[in-house]
Protein backbone atom coordinates (compact mmCIF):
# COMPACT_ATOMS: atom_id res chain seq x y z
CA UNK A 1 0.00 0.00 0.00
CA UNK A 2 1.66 3.55 -0.76
CA UNK A 3 0.34 6.98 -0.59
CA UNK A 4 0.05 6.90 -4.34
CA UNK A 5 -2.80 4.70 -4.80
CA UNK A 6 -6.17 5.74 -6.30
CA UNK A 7 -8.58 7.15 -4.16
CA UNK A 8 -11.95 5.04 -3.69
CA UNK A 9 -14.41 7.61 -1.72
CA UNK A 10 -17.37 5.34 -1.49
CA UNK A 11 -15.89 2.33 0.20
CA UNK A 12 -13.49 4.45 1.94
CA UNK A 13 -15.95 4.52 4.39
CA UNK A 14 -18.35 1.57 3.85
CA UNK A 15 -16.33 -1.56 3.96
CA UNK A 16 -15.09 -2.13 7.29
CA UNK A 17 -17.52 -3.38 9.46
CA UNK A 18 -20.00 -1.79 11.91
CA UNK A 19 -19.92 -3.77 14.27
CA UNK A 20 -16.15 -3.69 14.40
CA UNK A 21 -16.44 0.30 14.97
CA UNK A 22 -19.49 -0.06 17.21
CA UNK A 23 -17.08 -2.54 19.43
CA UNK A 24 -14.35 0.36 19.62
CA UNK A 25 -16.80 2.97 20.67
CA UNK A 26 -17.90 0.35 23.35
CA UNK A 27 -14.09 0.22 24.31
CA UNK A 28 -13.88 3.75 25.16
CA UNK A 29 -17.55 4.43 25.84
CA UNK A 30 -18.34 2.37 28.65
CA UNK A 31 -15.28 3.26 30.90
CA UNK A 32 -16.14 7.44 29.69
CA UNK A 33 -20.38 6.54 30.64
CA UNK A 34 -18.55 5.59 34.14
CA UNK A 35 -16.84 8.24 35.04
CA UNK A 36 -19.88 10.03 34.29
CA UNK A 37 -22.08 8.70 36.44
CA UNK A 38 -19.53 8.80 39.36
CA UNK A 39 -19.29 12.87 38.73
CA UNK A 40 -22.74 13.35 38.38
CA UNK A 41 -23.01 11.22 41.95
CA UNK A 42 -20.66 13.51 43.45
CA UNK A 43 -22.31 16.74 41.47
CA UNK A 44 -25.66 15.68 42.96
CA UNK A 45 -25.01 16.90 46.09
CA UNK A 46 -24.89 20.44 44.93
CA UNK A 47 -28.42 20.15 44.18
CA UNK A 48 -29.97 18.50 47.34
CA UNK B 1 8.80 -1.39 6.49
CA UNK B 2 8.41 -1.53 10.51
CA UNK B 3 5.55 -2.32 12.21
CA UNK B 4 5.21 1.20 13.81
CA UNK B 5 6.26 3.12 10.60
CA UNK B 6 4.30 5.66 8.71
CA UNK B 7 3.90 3.92 5.93
CA UNK B 8 2.57 0.83 7.87
CA UNK B 9 -0.27 3.05 8.81
CA UNK B 10 -1.87 4.13 5.89
CA UNK B 11 -5.43 2.82 5.46
CA UNK B 12 -6.21 0.86 3.24
CA UNK B 13 -9.49 1.04 0.53
CA UNK B 14 -12.83 0.58 2.68
CA UNK B 15 -11.12 1.51 6.23
CA UNK B 16 -13.99 3.43 8.42
CA UNK B 17 -12.83 7.50 9.27
CA UNK B 18 -14.82 6.53 12.84
CA UNK B 19 -12.52 3.96 13.96
CA UNK B 20 -9.90 6.51 14.61
CA UNK B 21 -11.59 8.80 17.22
CA UNK B 22 -12.40 5.66 19.41
CA UNK B 23 -8.15 5.17 19.39
CA UNK B 24 -7.56 8.77 19.98
CA UNK B 25 -10.18 8.57 23.11
CA UNK B 26 -8.06 5.42 24.21
CA UNK B 27 -4.79 7.34 24.37
CA UNK B 28 -6.94 10.88 25.46
CA UNK B 29 -8.44 9.30 28.38
CA UNK B 30 -5.31 7.15 29.76
CA UNK B 31 -3.20 10.62 29.55
CA UNK B 32 -6.33 12.49 31.35
CA UNK B 33 -5.10 11.29 34.37
CA UNK B 34 -2.95 13.89 34.86
CA UNK B 35 -5.29 16.21 36.26
CA UNK B 36 -6.62 13.15 38.54
CA UNK B 37 -3.29 12.36 40.14
CA UNK B 38 -4.51 14.58 42.80
CA UNK B 39 -6.25 11.93 44.88
CA UNK B 40 -2.52 10.18 45.25
CA UNK B 41 -1.17 13.24 47.42
CA UNK B 42 -2.76 12.91 50.89
CA UNK B 43 -1.97 8.82 50.63
CA UNK B 44 1.70 9.78 49.26
CA UNK B 45 2.23 11.96 52.16
CA UNK B 46 1.58 9.04 54.69
CA UNK B 47 3.40 6.56 53.02
CA UNK B 48 5.63 6.29 56.72
CA UNK B 49 2.99 7.27 58.70
CA UNK B 50 -0.06 5.41 57.50
CA UNK B 51 -2.89 6.78 59.02
CA UNK B 52 -1.36 10.36 59.50
CA UNK B 53 1.76 11.85 58.19
CA UNK B 54 5.32 11.09 60.24
CA UNK B 55 8.01 13.33 60.49
CA UNK B 56 9.93 11.81 57.43
CA UNK B 57 6.83 11.66 55.07
CA UNK B 58 6.53 14.40 52.23
CA UNK B 59 5.18 17.31 52.27
CA UNK B 60 2.29 17.33 50.11
CA UNK B 61 3.15 20.76 48.82
CA UNK B 62 6.02 18.18 47.76
CA UNK B 63 4.27 15.41 45.76
CA UNK B 64 1.87 17.63 43.99
CA UNK B 65 4.63 19.39 42.35
CA UNK B 66 4.66 15.90 40.53
CA UNK B 67 2.06 17.62 38.87
CA UNK B 68 3.11 21.47 37.87
CA UNK B 69 6.31 19.25 35.68
CA UNK B 70 4.39 16.74 34.25
CA UNK B 71 2.27 19.68 32.65
CA UNK B 72 5.75 21.50 31.98
CA UNK B 73 6.83 18.46 30.13
CA UNK B 74 3.63 18.00 28.45
CA UNK B 75 3.97 21.33 26.54
CA UNK B 76 7.61 21.05 25.95
CA UNK B 77 7.84 17.62 24.55
CA UNK B 78 4.73 18.86 22.60
CA UNK B 79 6.46 21.59 21.05
CA UNK B 80 9.93 19.72 20.31
CA UNK B 81 8.59 16.53 19.25
CA UNK B 82 6.17 17.72 17.20
CA UNK B 83 7.95 17.76 13.91
CA UNK B 84 8.96 14.21 14.71
CA UNK B 85 5.67 13.41 15.16
CA UNK B 86 4.74 14.40 11.93
CA UNK B 87 7.73 12.56 10.07
CA UNK B 88 7.25 9.10 11.92
CA UNK B 89 3.29 9.10 12.16
CA UNK B 90 1.04 8.85 14.58
CA UNK B 91 1.68 5.13 15.86
CA UNK B 92 4.96 5.80 16.60
CA UNK B 93 4.06 8.78 18.60
CA UNK B 94 1.12 6.86 20.13
CA UNK B 95 3.68 3.53 21.19
CA UNK B 96 6.02 6.40 22.83
CA UNK B 97 3.56 8.15 24.62
CA UNK B 98 2.26 4.35 25.99
CA UNK B 99 6.24 3.49 27.32
CA UNK B 100 6.22 7.01 28.36
CA UNK B 101 2.86 7.00 30.57
CA UNK B 102 2.53 3.92 31.35
CA UNK B 103 6.37 3.33 32.55
CA UNK B 104 6.29 6.84 34.00
CA UNK B 105 3.88 4.64 36.66
CA UNK B 106 6.01 1.95 37.18
CA UNK B 107 8.90 4.19 37.65
CA UNK B 108 6.77 6.37 40.16
CA UNK B 109 5.61 3.11 41.69
CA UNK B 110 9.34 2.38 42.46
CA UNK B 111 9.95 5.80 43.84
CA UNK B 112 6.64 5.12 46.61
CA UNK B 113 7.93 1.80 47.45
CA UNK B 114 11.36 2.79 48.33
CA UNK B 115 10.33 6.70 49.47
CA UNK B 116 12.56 7.95 46.92
CA UNK B 117 10.53 11.74 45.80
CA UNK B 118 12.52 12.07 43.07
CA UNK B 119 11.82 8.68 41.41
CA UNK B 120 8.37 9.72 41.34
CA UNK B 121 9.09 13.48 39.85
CA UNK B 122 11.11 11.81 36.82
CA UNK B 123 9.06 8.88 36.54
CA UNK B 124 5.47 10.79 36.47
CA UNK B 125 6.91 14.23 36.21
CA UNK B 126 9.49 14.06 33.69
CA UNK B 127 8.97 10.77 31.64
CA UNK B 128 5.19 10.91 32.14
CA UNK B 129 4.65 14.30 30.76
CA UNK B 130 6.87 13.29 28.08
CA UNK B 131 4.37 10.82 26.96
CA UNK B 132 0.91 13.64 27.73
CA UNK B 133 3.06 15.89 25.11
CA UNK B 134 3.40 13.03 22.76
CA UNK B 135 -0.06 11.10 23.76
CA UNK B 136 -1.71 14.79 23.68
CA UNK B 137 -0.93 16.15 20.10
CA UNK B 138 -0.44 12.34 18.77
CA UNK B 139 -4.03 11.73 16.83
CA UNK B 140 -4.93 16.26 16.31
CA UNK B 141 -3.01 15.75 12.75
CA UNK B 142 -4.72 12.31 12.15
CA UNK B 143 -8.17 13.29 12.75
CA UNK B 144 -8.29 16.62 10.76
CA UNK B 145 -7.33 14.62 8.13
CA UNK B 146 -9.80 11.96 8.30
CA UNK B 147 -12.48 14.83 8.78
CA UNK B 148 -11.49 17.39 6.77
CA UNK B 149 -15.28 17.83 6.64
CA UNK B 150 -15.86 18.16 10.52
CA UNK B 151 -12.33 18.97 11.94
CA UNK B 152 -13.75 20.78 14.71
CA UNK B 153 -16.16 17.76 15.26
CA UNK B 154 -13.09 15.30 14.81
CA UNK B 155 -10.24 16.80 17.41
CA UNK B 156 -13.05 17.54 20.03
CA UNK B 157 -13.95 13.95 20.35
CA UNK B 158 -10.43 13.33 21.15
CA UNK B 159 -9.31 16.17 23.48
CA UNK B 160 -13.07 15.58 25.35
CA UNK B 161 -11.01 12.27 26.27
CA UNK B 162 -8.32 14.35 27.99
CA UNK B 163 -10.95 16.65 29.93
CA UNK B 164 -12.47 13.28 30.84
CA UNK B 165 -9.73 11.03 31.55
CA UNK B 166 -9.78 12.02 35.78
CA UNK B 167 -13.41 11.09 36.06
CA UNK B 168 -12.01 7.61 35.49
CA UNK B 169 -8.82 7.39 36.76
CA UNK B 170 -9.85 9.36 39.98
CA UNK B 171 -12.44 6.96 41.21
CA UNK B 172 -10.80 3.88 39.74
CA UNK B 173 -7.06 4.88 41.86
CA UNK B 174 -9.35 5.83 44.77
CA UNK B 175 -11.10 2.25 45.22
CA UNK B 176 -7.09 0.43 43.55
CA UNK B 177 -5.90 2.19 47.12
CA UNK B 178 -8.76 1.25 49.61
CA UNK B 179 -8.02 -2.53 47.60
CA UNK B 180 -4.38 -2.53 48.14
CA UNK B 181 -4.04 -0.59 51.63
CA UNK B 182 -2.95 -2.79 54.61
CA UNK B 183 -1.92 -1.74 58.13
CA UNK B 184 1.73 -1.02 56.68
CA UNK B 185 0.95 0.17 53.70
CA UNK B 186 -1.40 2.78 52.04
CA UNK B 187 -1.89 1.00 48.79
CA UNK B 188 -0.38 3.51 46.69
CA UNK B 189 2.71 1.80 44.82
CA UNK B 190 0.49 -1.22 43.89
CA UNK B 191 -1.91 1.00 42.54
CA UNK B 192 0.51 2.96 40.43
CA UNK B 193 1.74 -0.53 39.01
CA UNK B 194 -1.86 -1.50 38.02
CA UNK B 195 -2.42 1.47 36.59
CA UNK B 196 0.75 1.53 34.61
CA UNK B 197 0.15 -1.61 32.98
CA UNK B 198 -3.59 -0.80 32.36
CA UNK B 199 -2.39 3.16 30.55
CA UNK B 200 0.56 1.78 28.93
CA UNK B 201 -2.36 -1.63 27.30
CA UNK B 202 -5.20 0.94 26.87
CA UNK B 203 -2.94 3.26 24.70
CA UNK B 204 -1.13 1.16 22.81
CA UNK B 205 -4.15 -0.52 21.22
CA UNK B 206 -4.95 3.47 20.62
CA UNK B 207 -1.92 3.44 18.95
CA UNK B 208 -2.24 0.54 16.59
CA UNK B 209 -5.72 1.81 15.72
CA UNK B 210 -4.57 4.58 14.28
CA UNK B 211 -4.39 4.89 10.44
CA UNK B 212 -3.77 7.71 8.35
CA UNK B 213 -5.59 8.32 4.75
CA UNK B 214 -3.99 8.33 1.73
CA UNK B 215 -2.55 11.46 0.20
CA UNK B 216 -5.83 11.80 -2.28
CA UNK B 217 -8.23 10.27 0.27
CA UNK B 218 -11.16 12.87 0.88
CA UNK B 219 -14.72 12.16 2.25
CA UNK B 220 -17.52 10.83 -0.49
CA UNK B 221 -18.97 14.12 -2.12
CA UNK B 222 -16.97 16.68 0.34
CA UNK B 223 -15.58 19.29 -1.58
CA UNK B 224 -13.13 22.04 -0.39
CA UNK B 225 -14.38 25.43 -0.32
CA UNK B 226 -13.09 28.14 -2.47
CA UNK B 227 -10.64 29.98 -0.25
CA UNK B 228 -11.20 33.60 -1.69
CA UNK B 229 -11.86 35.13 1.16
CA UNK B 230 -12.03 32.09 3.35
CA UNK B 231 -10.51 31.79 6.60
CA UNK B 232 -9.54 28.11 5.32
CA UNK B 233 -6.86 27.86 3.37
CA UNK B 234 -6.59 24.93 0.93
CA UNK B 235 -2.55 25.62 0.79
CA UNK B 236 0.45 24.64 3.68
CA UNK B 237 2.60 25.95 5.83
CA UNK B 238 5.91 24.32 6.91
CA UNK B 239 5.62 24.41 10.92
CA UNK B 240 9.18 26.14 10.72
CA UNK B 241 7.30 29.20 9.05
CA UNK B 242 4.33 28.73 10.94
CA UNK B 243 5.55 30.27 14.03
CA UNK B 244 7.18 33.09 12.13
CA UNK B 245 3.71 34.32 10.91
CA UNK B 246 2.07 37.48 13.06
CA UNK B 247 -1.19 34.55 12.82
CA UNK B 248 0.39 31.88 14.77
CA UNK B 249 1.17 34.45 17.87
CA UNK B 250 -2.24 35.66 18.00
CA UNK B 251 -3.47 32.32 18.37
CA UNK B 252 -0.60 31.80 20.79
CA UNK B 253 -2.19 34.61 22.17
CA UNK B 254 -6.40 32.98 22.43
CA UNK B 255 -4.82 29.93 23.48
CA UNK B 256 -3.02 31.29 26.92
CA UNK B 257 -5.57 34.24 27.74
CA UNK B 258 -8.61 31.76 26.94
CA UNK B 259 -7.00 29.20 29.41
CA UNK B 260 -4.81 31.68 32.03
CA UNK B 261 -9.06 32.54 32.92
CA UNK B 262 -10.75 28.99 33.00
CA UNK B 263 -7.39 27.31 34.40
CA UNK B 264 -7.47 30.24 37.55
CA UNK B 265 -11.03 29.91 38.47
CA UNK B 266 -10.74 25.62 37.72
CA UNK B 267 -8.16 25.63 40.45
CA UNK B 268 -10.14 27.66 42.84
CA UNK B 269 -13.63 26.23 42.64
CA UNK B 270 -13.61 24.64 45.51
CA UNK B 271 -12.33 26.87 47.68
CA UNK B 272 -13.86 30.56 45.92
CA UNK B 273 -17.70 28.82 45.93
CA UNK B 274 -17.09 27.89 49.92
CA UNK B 275 -15.57 31.43 50.80
CA UNK B 276 -18.41 33.26 48.55
CA UNK B 277 -21.27 31.17 49.70
CA UNK B 278 -20.35 30.36 53.34
CA UNK B 279 -22.92 29.18 55.07
CA UNK B 280 -25.76 29.56 52.66
CA UNK B 281 -24.84 26.93 50.71
CA UNK B 282 -26.25 24.36 53.59
CA UNK B 283 -29.14 27.13 54.28
CA UNK B 284 -26.99 28.30 57.82
CA UNK B 285 -26.19 32.16 57.89
CA UNK B 286 -22.61 33.28 57.95
CA UNK B 287 -19.00 32.99 56.75
CA UNK B 288 -17.34 30.06 56.11
CA UNK B 289 -15.35 30.84 59.22
CA UNK B 290 -17.99 30.86 61.54
CA UNK B 291 -19.62 27.78 60.64
CA UNK B 292 -19.04 24.51 63.10
CA UNK B 293 -16.68 21.65 61.79
CA UNK B 294 -19.34 19.92 61.01
CA UNK B 295 -21.00 22.39 58.71
CA UNK B 296 -17.49 22.78 57.40
CA UNK B 297 -17.42 19.27 55.90
CA UNK B 298 -20.92 19.68 54.40
CA UNK B 299 -19.79 22.88 52.40
CA UNK B 300 -17.06 21.04 51.69
CA UNK B 301 -18.66 18.38 50.25
CA UNK B 302 -21.04 20.57 47.81
CA UNK B 303 -17.85 22.51 46.79
CA UNK B 304 -16.66 18.87 45.33
CA UNK B 305 -20.23 18.22 43.77
CA UNK B 306 -19.39 21.95 42.20
CA UNK B 307 -16.09 20.96 40.88
CA UNK B 308 -17.59 17.82 39.40
CA UNK B 309 -19.70 19.70 37.63
CA UNK B 310 -17.41 22.07 36.52
CA UNK B 311 -15.53 19.07 34.81
CA UNK B 312 -18.30 17.82 33.13
CA UNK B 313 -18.58 21.31 31.86
CA UNK B 314 -15.10 21.16 30.25
CA UNK B 315 -16.25 17.85 28.90
CA UNK B 316 -19.28 18.94 27.30
CA UNK B 317 -17.41 21.96 25.91
CA UNK B 318 -14.67 20.37 24.65
CA UNK B 319 -17.26 18.19 22.09
CA UNK B 320 -19.83 20.78 21.80
CA UNK B 321 -18.18 24.11 21.00
CA UNK B 322 -15.52 22.24 18.79
CA UNK B 323 -18.05 20.70 17.03
CA UNK B 324 -20.21 24.06 16.62
CA UNK B 325 -17.41 25.69 15.50
CA UNK B 326 -17.50 23.64 11.80
CA UNK B 327 -20.81 25.27 11.73
CA UNK B 328 -20.01 29.11 12.28
CA UNK B 329 -16.27 29.15 11.81
CA UNK B 330 -13.59 28.98 14.64
CA UNK B 331 -12.75 32.86 14.46
CA UNK B 332 -16.76 33.15 15.47
CA UNK B 333 -16.42 30.73 17.89
CA UNK B 334 -13.82 32.02 19.92
CA UNK B 335 -15.26 35.77 19.29
CA UNK B 336 -18.57 33.83 21.50
CA UNK B 337 -16.14 32.58 23.79
CA UNK B 338 -14.28 35.79 24.84
CA UNK B 339 -16.77 38.23 24.59
CA UNK B 340 -19.57 35.63 26.52
CA UNK B 341 -16.59 34.87 29.37
CA UNK B 342 -15.63 38.56 29.65
CA UNK B 343 -19.39 39.35 30.92
CA UNK B 344 -19.49 36.29 32.61
CA UNK B 345 -16.70 36.83 35.02
CA UNK B 346 -18.23 40.24 35.06
CA UNK B 347 -21.47 39.06 36.34
CA UNK B 348 -19.77 36.12 39.15
CA UNK B 349 -19.52 39.13 41.78
CA UNK B 350 -22.86 40.28 41.52
CA UNK B 351 -24.45 37.23 41.77
CA UNK B 352 -22.07 36.24 44.85
CA UNK B 353 -23.39 39.54 46.36
CA UNK B 354 -27.08 38.73 45.30
CA UNK B 355 -26.69 35.40 47.36
CA UNK B 356 -28.02 33.82 43.89
CA UNK B 357 -26.48 30.55 43.76
CA UNK B 358 -28.30 28.98 40.61
CA UNK B 359 -26.76 32.08 38.74
CA UNK B 360 -23.62 31.47 39.66
CA UNK B 361 -23.19 27.57 39.18
CA UNK B 362 -25.01 28.43 35.55
CA UNK B 363 -22.56 31.07 34.93
CA UNK B 364 -19.75 28.80 35.83
CA UNK B 365 -20.82 25.77 34.22
CA UNK B 366 -20.17 27.78 30.81
CA UNK B 367 -17.49 29.32 31.55
CA UNK B 368 -15.76 25.82 32.34
CA UNK B 369 -17.13 24.78 28.96
CA UNK B 370 -15.83 27.81 26.79
CA UNK B 371 -12.65 26.79 28.92
CA UNK B 372 -12.50 23.43 27.00
CA UNK B 373 -14.13 24.58 24.09
CA UNK B 374 -10.82 26.38 23.69
CA UNK B 375 -8.85 23.76 23.91
CA UNK B 376 -9.97 21.60 21.80
CA UNK B 377 -11.28 24.14 18.76
CA UNK B 378 -7.53 25.33 18.78
CA UNK B 379 -6.06 22.12 16.17
CA UNK B 380 -9.32 22.86 13.87
CA UNK B 381 -8.17 27.33 13.55
CA UNK B 382 -4.72 26.19 13.18
CA UNK B 383 -5.58 23.99 10.06
CA UNK B 384 -8.14 26.41 8.86
CA UNK B 385 -5.19 29.05 9.10
CA UNK B 386 -1.91 26.96 8.05
CA UNK B 387 -3.09 23.96 6.52
CA UNK B 388 -3.02 19.88 7.42
CA UNK B 389 0.12 18.94 6.58
CA UNK B 390 2.15 20.30 9.60
CA UNK B 391 -0.69 20.40 11.86
CA UNK B 392 0.33 18.65 14.36
CA UNK B 393 3.51 20.32 14.82
CA UNK B 394 2.13 23.41 14.91
CA UNK B 395 -0.14 22.37 17.85
CA UNK B 396 2.90 20.80 19.59
CA UNK B 397 4.25 24.26 19.66
CA UNK B 398 1.23 26.17 20.42
CA UNK B 399 0.50 24.39 23.51
CA UNK B 400 3.55 26.31 25.03
CA UNK B 401 0.83 28.72 25.94
CA UNK B 402 -0.70 26.13 27.55
CA UNK B 403 2.42 25.62 29.62
CA UNK B 404 2.85 29.76 30.11
CA UNK B 405 -1.08 30.03 31.37
CA UNK B 406 -0.75 26.95 33.82
CA UNK B 407 1.09 29.53 35.74
CA UNK B 408 -0.68 32.91 34.94
CA UNK B 409 -4.34 31.82 35.59
CA UNK B 410 -3.52 30.38 38.89
CA UNK B 411 -0.77 32.86 39.75
CA UNK B 412 -2.77 35.70 38.96
CA UNK B 413 -5.96 34.18 41.06
CA UNK B 414 -3.73 33.23 44.36
CA UNK B 415 -2.17 36.81 44.26
CA UNK B 416 -4.72 38.73 43.61
CA UNK B 417 -6.95 36.67 46.68
CA UNK B 418 -4.39 37.07 49.03
CA UNK B 419 -2.95 40.85 48.38
CA UNK B 420 -6.96 41.17 48.48
CA UNK B 421 -6.88 39.61 52.39
CA UNK B 422 -3.72 41.37 53.22
CA UNK B 423 -5.69 44.66 52.92
CA UNK B 424 -8.50 43.13 54.95
CA UNK B 425 -10.87 42.44 52.63
CA UNK B 426 -13.41 39.81 53.82
CA UNK B 427 -12.79 36.41 52.24
CA UNK B 428 -15.94 36.48 50.39
CA UNK B 429 -15.46 39.55 48.45
CA UNK B 430 -11.80 38.62 47.76
CA UNK B 431 -12.40 37.21 44.46
CA UNK B 432 -14.16 40.12 42.93
CA UNK B 433 -11.25 42.10 41.50
CA UNK B 434 -10.10 38.76 40.14
CA UNK B 435 -12.84 38.16 38.37
CA UNK B 436 -12.62 41.34 36.95
CA UNK B 437 -9.03 40.95 35.41
CA UNK B 438 -9.51 37.58 34.15
CA UNK B 439 -12.41 39.37 32.32
CA UNK B 440 -10.11 42.03 31.34
CA UNK B 441 -7.82 39.17 30.21
CA UNK B 442 -10.67 38.11 27.95
CA UNK B 443 -11.20 41.36 26.04
CA UNK B 444 -7.44 41.19 25.66
CA UNK B 445 -7.83 37.84 24.38
CA UNK B 446 -10.54 39.37 21.96
CA UNK B 447 -8.59 41.66 20.12
CA UNK B 448 -6.03 38.91 19.92
CA UNK B 449 -8.51 36.38 17.77
CA UNK B 450 -9.88 39.80 15.89
CA UNK B 451 -6.49 40.37 14.58
CA UNK B 452 -6.57 36.74 13.01
CA UNK B 453 -6.42 36.57 9.03
CA UNK B 454 -5.17 34.29 6.38
CA UNK B 455 -1.29 33.98 6.40
CA UNK B 456 0.54 35.83 3.23
CA UNK B 457 0.96 33.87 0.50
CA UNK B 458 5.16 34.21 0.88
CA UNK B 459 4.55 31.58 3.50
CA UNK B 460 3.08 29.18 1.81
CA UNK B 461 4.81 26.09 0.96
CA UNK B 462 4.96 25.28 -2.85
CA UNK B 463 1.94 23.98 -4.40
CA UNK B 464 3.11 19.78 -4.33
CA UNK B 465 -0.34 18.50 -5.07
CA UNK B 466 -1.18 17.88 -1.56
CA UNK B 467 -5.27 17.48 -1.16
CA UNK B 468 -7.14 18.75 1.88
CA UNK B 469 -7.19 15.25 3.56
CA UNK B 470 -3.78 14.25 2.66
CA UNK B 471 -0.45 13.36 4.25
CA UNK B 472 3.00 13.30 3.04
CA UNK B 473 5.46 10.34 3.64
CA UNK B 474 8.53 10.31 5.74
CA UNK B 475 10.49 11.59 2.71
CA UNK B 476 8.08 14.14 1.23
CA UNK B 477 7.73 16.08 4.65
CA UNK B 478 11.39 16.67 4.73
Amino acid sequence: MTESQPADDERATGSTSWVVVALAWIAVGVPMLWGVWMTLKKAALLFR
Amino acid sequence: MGLLSRERTIAGPGFNRWLVPPAALAIHLSIGMVYGLSVFWKPLSQTIGITQPATDDWKISTVSLTFSIAIFFLGSSAAVFGRWLERVGPRQAGVAAACCWGGGFLIAAAGARSHQIWLIWLGLGVIGGCGLGLGYISPVSTLIKWFPDRRGLATGMAIMGFGGGAMIGAPLGDRLMRHFATPTSVGVWQTFVVLGIVYFLAMLSGAFGYRIPRADWKPAGWQPKPEARSMVTTHQVHVDQAWKTPQFWALWGVLCLNVSAGIGVLGMASPLIQEMFGGRLIGVPGALAQLTPEQRLDVASIAAGFTGLLSLANIVGRLGWASLSDSIGRKRTYMIFFALGAVMYALVPTAGRLNLLPAFVAIFVVILTMYGGGFSTIPAYLADIFGTQYVGAIHGRLLTAWSVAGLLGPGLVNYIREFQLARGVAPADAYNVTMYVLAGLLVIGFFCNLAVRPVNPKYYLPDQGTPVGGNLSAKGAQ
